[in-house]
């Protein structure tokens, strides 16, 4: 890799700061339920202090419980930011390509269920390791995840693979984007995809790397 | 008065913590979990207020909120979002929203909303009956002096 390639761009801050607000979102929402179920306690404390009520000790359980329970969503969110930001520290690393799927797919849940979507992921190579540009190879999942959503119009459920590919004389992996529900005909390779952008990105990854789009499915060829 | 109020919101246990909040405030709430199902409901006209979160995923509380001043210009929407910008939230005023309210509301805030809001309903209930009745019995009028002129 270039030293210029280390250098982020504009892009790669964008999608850092798109992911972090979508991010912030769900923090936000967490911390909203869990103010509201500590009002809800203190409802019940001053009707019961009012004696308008005795304080039901099942209401109050659950009540602490849905905190809890919160508290515990709020951790995992915050976990997913934290690996995240760690993606940016160094430019290649080894890592579990299922794990770093399921990373994307955790960050990428809120950008899915807005166009309708949801996503869910198979990993066919267990706990294999290899070596990748983590930050990079995350911002493509993400382009190509926008584009089946927007360009496609994809809905429904969307799954994200990780399987082995076996060439001639060598095993690689790949990484697909497959969507059941489309509102547009994807005959070959329609609009611009994968642009100079995703080009781009994939120059970052180790290897040679390739991308496609075919009619129901994006296929990412790791090097 | 009870109020009877409409909230809706993609956060399902926040949409039932809060609806729970509002009964024990002798309010009478009922919950959509996205703007299409509350969109399905007949009975919308009767709502007092509707509580309606800014950020959803199917359709927007923007794109809802046309559809609920589309369908009765007097329905009386209070918007509570997680995180409004300034240029969203002047948008909601200017379609017709009574009210921004920014998460987590406080309760005796929104309490004092709500009663605005369906305080002002009424009036516009109101004002509409007086008008009908004005003009029922202006009708009326007209067929006494044709009648009399007879």
């Amino acid at each position: 890799m270039t030293k210029e390639q280390n250098v982020p761009g504009e892009r790669d801050i964008c999608f850092f700061g798109t992911v972090t607000a979508s991010i912030s979102h769900e923090i936000k929402n967490v911390l909203t339920t869990i103010n509201e179920t500590a009002g809800l306690l203190d409802d019940f404390a001053f009707q019961a202090q009012r004696a308008e009520s005795e304080l039901d000790p099942s209401r109050a359980r659950d009540a602490a419980a849905a905190i809890a329970r919160n508290v515990r969503r709020a951790d995992g969110i915050v976990r997913n930011l934290n690996r995240f930001a760690h993606s940016t520290d160094r430019s290649r690393a080894v890592i579990e390509l299922g794990d770093l799927l399921n990373l994307f797919s955790n960050l990428a849940a809120r950008l899915a269920a807005n166009r309708g979507a949801r996503l869910q992921v198979t990993n066919e190579l267990g706990d294999l390791k290899v070596l990748t540009a983590p930050f990079s190879l995350l911002h493509l999942l993400w382009r190509s995840l926008e584009f089946v959503l927007v360009d496609m119009g994809a809905a429904g459920q969307i799954q994200l693979r990780v399987s082995a590919t076996a060439g001639e004389n060598s095993v690689g992996q790949q990484m697909e984007l497959i969507w059941e529900n489309s509102t547009k005909e994807a005959m070959g390779s329609v609009a611009d995809f994968p642009g100079e952008i995703e080009r781009g990105l994939l120059e970052r990854l180790p290897g040679l790397c390739q991308l496609r789009q075919e009619k129901d499915r994006i296929v990412l060829l790791l090097g | 008065m009870s109020e009877k109020i409409l909230l809706i919101d993609d956060e399902a246990e926040f949409v039932e913590t809060l609806a729970a909040r509002m009964r024990t405030r002798d309010m009478s709430v009922t919950t959509a979990n996205s703007a299409v199902e509350a969109l399905d409901r007949d009975d919308m006209d009767t709502y007092d207020a509707i509580i309606l979160d800014l950020q959803m995923p199917e359709m927007d509380g923007l794109t809802a909120l046309e559809k609920i001043k589309q369908r009765n210009p007097k329905l009386q929407v209070i918007m509570l979002t997680g995180q409004a910008t300034v240029e969203k939230g002047v948008r909601a005023m200017k379609m017709g929203a009574v009210d921004l309210l920014e998460k987590p509301a406080d309760m005796e805030e929104l309490n004092r909303r709500i009663k605005e809001a369906s305080n002002r309903k009424m009036v516009l209930v109101r004002e509409e009956s007086e008008d009908k009745i004005k003009e029922i019995m202006s009708q009326f009028e007209v067929g006494l002096s044709v009648s009399s002129n007879c």
